[in-house]
């Protein structure tokens, strides 16, 4: 016979709970709770933090798209660190020779684009005219690099070609343009150049205050 | 309240649980599963309104009670779960012969105590609560218990040398 302490022992050990029964209602218990005490995250998650994303991945999808698409973006544009961004990235992906003459065919003639956007908007400055002829020499140095001589090699050179003829009207409207509309800043230079040979002592005040008036520029813009 | 807290208080107070139901039940584990799930479900569901002041121990152990009273009254067999302490085991296929012949004998000799000395050892040596914890359930201080504890020892120790002499008479 075994003493008393053992015997309990056993019996003990004969009514020792399963160990996966006590997972398993763990694992019911955990369910129950999440239902009936919903954590904060839980509930932002739901309530609030859904909608700000996709509303986030909504407009972010919907502002990279305008950037990357639009030739009104341009160096002077807030959006345009987004699309030299998306416009990098997809020129570290571009591996071959013959991908990388298309990429930078495709730059050439974005970049004309904004070119001829300015034009009409009658904003062209040197440096969006360095940015075309630079895109234009990066378009044909990789088209050298190719060593195809098929359809799509002839394609890119029709591509240039016609970008050619583009970039030639810009540059000719933008000179056009220089010289009919003088900017604020340049206008100021000459007036204040002009002032320094008026003798203002022979003039009323009201043509003193018309000529001080005149060197913001803003009048004789008017005009 | 925290899952977390809610988590601690499930894994300290399930074995014990679990045996106090088991042995109230005619030793059989599903009926003992089922009424453990309620008991803890219920646990959750007032866990946010449970008083800290309270003792765990306490609370949990008179929800168990309840539950367990509760499934011997829709029964229609009992209503006093003191009465049904170690009654005789269910199917046990696992167990040899030999070790269900000392279970058999140690829980025959359990339901011959007298209720508070079985309630003492089932709380500490098969619940295996601490003397401290027993008296936030019993209200008596942890010295004296240990004492009665030690005594209701002794008599369970008598009464199985007589249940063991009954099971094999000598010839």
């Amino acid at each position: 016979m075994k003493t008393t302490i053992p015997q309990l022992k056993e019996l003990k050990d004969h009514s020792k709970p399963a160990e996966d029964f006590e997972k398993v209602l763990w694992a019911e218990l955990s369910d129950s709770y999440d239902r009936k005490y919903p954590s904060m995250v839980f509930c932002l998650r739901h309530r609030f933090t859904v909608p700000v994303v996709v509303l986030c991945l909504f407009v972010m999808t919907g502002v990279g798209s305008y950037a990357y698409a639009s030739p009104s973006v341009t160096q002077e544009h807030v959006l345009f660190p987004v699309k030299d961004g998306m416009e990098w990235m997809q020129e570290v992906v571009t591996r071959s020779p013959s991908g990388r003459a298309g990429f930078h065919t495709r730059m050439m003639e974005r970049r004309i684009e904004e070119g001829e956007y300015l034009i009409n908007h009658n904003t062209v400055s040197l440096p969006h005219i360095e940015r075309i002829d630079a895109s234009f020499a990066q378009a044909l140095s990789a088209l050298e690099g190719t060593d195809q001589e098929d359809e799509a090699r002839e394609e890119m050179l029709n591509r240039l070609r016609t970008g050619r003829v583009r970039y030639e009207f810009i540059l000719t409207e933008s000179i056009e343009h220089e010289r009919e509309t003088p900017r604020p800043e340049e206008l100021r230079n000459v007036l204040l150049d002009l002032r320094v040979h008026i003798d203002e002592s022979g003039l009323s005040d009201d043509e003193k205050r018309a000529l001080r008036g005149h060197e913001n520029g803003q009048e004789f813009i008017a005009e | 309240m925290q899952k977390s807290d809610f988590k601690r208080f499930y894994h300290k107070h399930f074995d014990r649980v679990y045996r106090f139901v088991l042995f109230r039940v005619n030793m059989n584990k599903e009926v003992a599963e089922d009424l453990t799930s309620e008991i803890f479900m219920k646990a959750l569901e007032h866990f946010a309104s449970y008083d800290p002041e309270r003792s765990q121990t306490a609370w949990i152990m008179t929800i168990a009670r309840n539950r367990v009273m509760n499934h011997w009254r829709d029964s229609k067999n009992h209503v006093d779960i003191d009465d049904l302490v170690f009654c005789l085991e269910g199917s046990d296929g696992s167990q040899d012969a030999e070790s269900r012949d000392d279970i058999k004998q140690v829980q025959k000799a359990l339901r011959t105590l007298d209720p508070k000395d079985r309630q003492l050892i089932e709380m500490k040596h098969l619940l295996g609560y601490r003397y401290k914890e027993m008296q936030e359930v019993l209200g008596t201080k942890a010295a004296t218990l240990r004492v009665e504890t030690h005594r209701a020892m002794k008599k369970l120790k008598e009464l199985l040398t007589s249940v063991y002499e009954d099971d094999h008479p000598t010839t």
